[in-house]
């Protein structure tokens, strides 16, 4: 019997060897990250990618172009625009309640904006990362760093006290939540060492990317809301800043009357699909359906309209509360943008909304917008138009307020009358007031996602509107959504929330 | 490939087994459309036909993704004297979809039986048939886990436009975690096999407790740091018990007519042990995990309990109100806030299923009765239908009228419901002809069968009875598709 046995044995080790017992995972459709981002030509796609974040996509992703994101959440909140609830069912509550200001830190857009962020974040960390690895270009570095200061900066506007980290290998213990103040001071020191790094060259292989023209714009930015930020003003080093930028040679596109430009101005230009280089700082690329798109024309147009217009449906969306449409002077050619009464396609629209809630606004009520006349490729889903991030005439308003803050009205004057000029406008008959230049970057920069953050430094945010009364201070920060929280109990939700 | 071997040494029983298993699974698949046809003629048999200048990002893509299972497995079965059994099982499976270092998996397995009827003191007992069992064995999970998870891969993604150009995307697809390992479960149990009154009453009785170990599941993670919110790992355990009863009993037995009773009860209870764990060597508090609509992996609770926001009442402008149950004037939306509050699971505590069968001469009569219950269900779908905020743009319930909500920001419990139902499942009566006297025919029966005839249950959606089908988001009614019922008539002839 003992033989028989050992056959067995025998049989089965014979068996066992012959058997293979490789499981090995194989990939066929993807590729493996470290292989691929060690080459030259990876390191430039990590870079290309960061640019990928900034446009906007659905499901809330991206700077500006597309919906449910950044752009909603910092133009809703302000006085410029809003998505009412129709009486006919249409659109969801989420925009009015920006409006109203009571959004919720489990809104959808409130979440989207900071997932955005976050992920862009972390692509520019990747970038940074393996430009270092692949000894690239000092520009290209300073590139990917610029890229992760303007996330940054958004994130320190927007949400006050952040998670901060550079390396995207650290753990979730060593992420700290930085302050507001920590935020800026890296930003800041980030963008001092890094801008004068990047290269001079304005659009081609530069447009729609930071050089340094656009470093020092967004520099500029983060001196003029340096108060807000860190109770500390730094006027006199946003002037300064954007005298460095000025050095780029820019200047206000023409406005004149000219029947072939968008709206029959060629000031509409500048929001047109490719963004003209004399005005425009930073543009945002969008080919509709390839590289992001811009919906916000066709979301403001009613349906039949759309269809008139440009044989697509509009959302009959985005309005201009009646009270910010008023303030515009006749004669304005940037009053040409909004559309009130009888339109193509048998629609005519009433200024006035009363409910933007419950029961909602009638289908045709609401002021709208064509600052961003659709181009072509376009369909449903939107139009092609650029997105300015930064242009000139912000920039030379924003050294006008920083001169009347630092009490020099008389050197704010040419610059605030001529951006009215352009405008057709007359020039002011005095110099300026700290409010005139409020109202003018309202009259020029509507619609560009700059209402929030000038509305908080100049104190106007929290006042009552149309649709509700005085606003609590807490709102000036946005909550950190209920997701983030729940992923991560070390985080402090914001006072107030 | 298997290998058996048997044998008998007088009383000694013994029965062998080896088994090498490999399997492989390709999942493989391509997608492309276009648009701007020349007509509407040749549809999508001829996508050529399209614009092919109007290509855009998405409409060309296909994938490939495979896994593989090796199995090498033991087994000894060894009886003594035809009472005693044991049997003794060893496998090593090794799965290519986990962690570097973490393929395999040892997976022992050990059970003991006795045939109490056999022994020579149950011989004029009421017995016709007594066994006692127990086991305890160790099993692996692998197959709920997609492949590529352990990998940090770049996949394309659209366009983007860099250099003054558009150019390819590419971007980290996932997060990644290359600890993945296999999932374990540990489970013991004892049963009892029966049947006494000249084999008219026959029954099982089993209980078990099952442990799941290095749970595999999406979990929740910060993002920052991650890229994405979700990531697999094996993180935390649950544990599963269970009691078991099938009773079969012929209460009349005789030429023409012929009574049983069948029937089975299972009462389940688990209870998620733990949560906490690592990730990629990352200490994790992953508690209150999203499971379904307000329901989560709480740890010492129920699998999929509800921890949900308690609705109050409906302002005077058809608002939902929602309690604010610590009263610091917020409520919370979140996981862990403690607005929420605990009502059951989406899980059931109990089926049971009740089959009669009737003989009379030639006719026959049988009905299956099932139900489970002491679940909670979320109707989203009449969560979805309520609301007067979307009168115009969609339909709403009848009952949404006398409701008044006109709009909610909340999932609260308004929506949640109890899920216990009973469920005829199954009628048929027949009637049977033997035809002893044909010279072709040697039987027919004719019959009518009905399915899903009734169905007992307060639940107000379509059916409390819902597919689960993995993943997340259980024990949520988003609308399914609807059980058909059906009455069929059937002949049945039999040919010499």
């Amino acid at each position: 019997m003992k033989t028989k046995y050992n056959i067995v044995i025998g049989i089965f080790a014979m068996f066992l060897s012959s058997c293979t017992n490789d499981v090995e995972e194989q990939v066929y459709d993807k590729f493996q990250a470290d292989e691929f981002y060690t080459s030259a030509e990876g390191a430039d796609v990590a870079l290309a990618a960061v640019y990928a974040q900034v446009g906007g996509n659905w499901d809330g992703v991206g700077y500006a172009g597309a919906d449910n994101g950044w752009y909603d959440l910092n133009t809703m909140s302000a006085d410029e625009q809003v998505i009412p609830h129709r009486t006919d069912g249409n659109w969801q509550l989420d925009f009015a309640r920006l409006y109203i200001h009571e959004w919720l830190p489990s809104d959808l857009i409130v979440n989207n904006t900071w997932n955005w962020l976050y992920r862009s974040v972390f692509s520019a960390n990747l970038a940074v990362e393996q430009l270092q690895n692949a000894e690239a270009s000092q520009a290209k570095i300073a590139e990917a760093k610029v890229l992760r200061s303007f996330f940054y900066y958004l994130l320190m506007d927007d949400y006050g006290n952040v998670p901060f980290y550079t390396q995207n290998n650290i753990t979730v213990e060593e992420l700290p939540q930085s302050s507001r103040q920590e935020i800026y001071d890296f930003v800041v020191s980030e963008l001092e060492e890094n801008v004068p790094n990047l290269v001079n060259t304005k659009g081609g292989e530069y447009y729609g990317r930071f050089n340094m023209w656009a470093g020092y714009a967004l520099l500029a930015k983060v001196y003029l809301n340096a108060e807000v930020y860190t109770g500390t003003a730094q006027w006199q080093a946003c002037i300064n800043t954007i005298e460095k930028l000025e050095a780029g040679g820019f200047s206000l596109h023409p406005g004149a009357a000219n029947a072939s430009s968008l709206n029959g101005y060629q000031y509409y230009d500048l929001f047109g699909d490719e963004l003209p280089g004399d005005e425009t700082i930073l543009a945002m690329f969008a080919t509709a359906n390839t590289v992001s798109r811009n919906i916000y024309g066709l979301r403001s147009l009613s349906g039949p309209q759309g269809q008139a217009l440009f044989g697509v449906n509009g959302w009959n969306g985005s309005i201009v509360p009646e009270r910010f449409y008023n303030k515009y002077a006749d004669g304005d050619i940037r009053k040409v943008q909004f559309l009130v009464g009888e339109q193509p396609g048998g629609v005519t629209y009433t200024p006035q909304v009363s409910s933007l809630d419950n029961p909602g606004a009638a289908p045709l009520a609401g002021v709208r917008s064509i600052k961003f006349y659709p181009v072509p490729p376009l369909d449903g889903g939107g139009g092609s138009n650029d997105f300015p991030i930064f242009r000139y005439a912000d920039f030379m308003l924003m050294k006008a307020e920083c001169y009347l803050r630092l009490g020099d009205a008389s050197a704010a004057k040419p610059l605030v009358d001529a951006v009215r000029e352009r405008a057709g406008l007359s020039a002011l008959e005095g110099n300026p007031t700290l409010e005139d230049v409020y109202n003018e970057r309202g009259f020029e920069l509507n619609w560009e996602g700059q209402r929030r953050q000038d509305m908080i430094r100049f104190g106007t945010f929290l006042e009552p509107n149309d649709f509700r009364g005085q606003s609590s201070e807490y709102r000036e920060l946005f909550p950190i959504p209920t997701s983030a929280l729940d992923a991560n109990p070390n985080l402090q939700q914001n006072p107030g929330y | 490939m298997s290998l058996s071997y048997k044998n008998i040494f007088g009383v000694h029983h013994i029965d062998a087994l080896a088994l090498y298993e490999w399997q492989q699974q390709t999942y493989q698949g391509n997608f492309s459309q276009a648009r701007g046809f020349f007509n509407n003629e040749t549809t999508y048999n001829a996508l050529q036909a399209g614009d092919l200048s109007d290509v855009r990002p998405g409409d060309i893509s296909s994938y490939k993704n495979d896994r593989s299972l090796v199995s090498f497995l033991g087994r000894i079965n060894y009886t003594l004297m035809d009472k005693y059994l044991v049997s003794v099982s060893y496998r090593r499976d090794g799965s290519s979809v986990f962690g570097e270092n973490n393929k395999w998996g040892d997976f022992p397995a050990a059970s003991v039986a006795w045939r109490i009827d056999q022994e020579s003191f149950m011989e004029d007992g009421i017995f016709d048939q007594l066994k006692l069992r127990g086991g305890f064995g160790i099993t692996g999970n692998q197959q709920g886990l997609f492949p590529q998870q352990s990998l940090s891969l770049v996949s394309p993604s659209g366009i983007t436009y860099f250099g003054g150009e558009q150019i390819r995307n590419f971007q980290i697809s996932q997060n990644s975690n290359e600890d993945l390992k296999w999932e374990r479960k540990k489970q013991t149990n004892i049963g009892v096999d029966f049947s006494l009154f000249e084999s008219r009453l026959s029954g099982t009785i089993d209980a078990y407790t099952a442990t799941t170990d290095d749970l595999l599941f999406n979990y929740t993670v910060p993002q920052p740091p991650f890229p994405y919110n979700t990531i697999a790992a094996n993180v935390g355990s649950i544990r599963n018990r269970g009691l078991e009863f099938a009773l079969s009993y012929e209460i009349i037995r005789n030429n023409d007519l012929q009574l049983t009773l069948g029937g089975n009860l299972s009462l389940l209870d688990n209870e998620v042990l733990n949560l906490s764990g690592s990730i990629n060597g990352v200490d994790l508090n992953t508690n209150y995990i999203p499971w379904g609509s307000s329901s989560f992996l709480i740890e010492g609770e129920a699998i999929g309990t509800y921890a949900i926001l308690q609705h109050e009442s409906i302002n005077s402008v058809g608002v939902e109100v929602v309690r604010d149950v610590n009263g610091d004037g917020i409520i919370d939306q979140g996981s862990r806030s403690p607005d929420r509050v605990m009502e059951g699971s989406a899980l059931p505590t109990y089926n049971f299923a009740f089959n009669p069968t009737l003989r009379y001469r030639n006719f026959d009569f049988s009905m299956l009765w099932r139900g489970s219950g002491g679940n909670k269900i979320y109707n989203g779908l009449r969560q979805n239908l309520s609301l007067l905020e979307s009168l115009g743009s969609s339909n709403v319930l009848e009952s949404a009228v006398d409701l008044g909500l006109f709009t909610s920001q909340y999932g609260s419990d308004l929506w949640l419901e109890d899920g216990d139902f009973v469920r005829l499942e199954n009628l048929t009566v027949g009637y049977n002809m033997l035809l002893e006297e044909s010279q072709f025919l040697e039987s027919v029966r004719l019959s009518i069968t009905g399915t899903n005839l009734l169905l007992i249950t307060d639940y107000s959606g379509v059916d409390p009875e819902l597919n689960f089908n993995g993943g997340s988001g259980f024990g949520g009614d988003f609308g399914i598709y609807p059980r058909t019922s059906s009455v069929a008539l059937g002949l049945q002839v039999k040919f010499k």
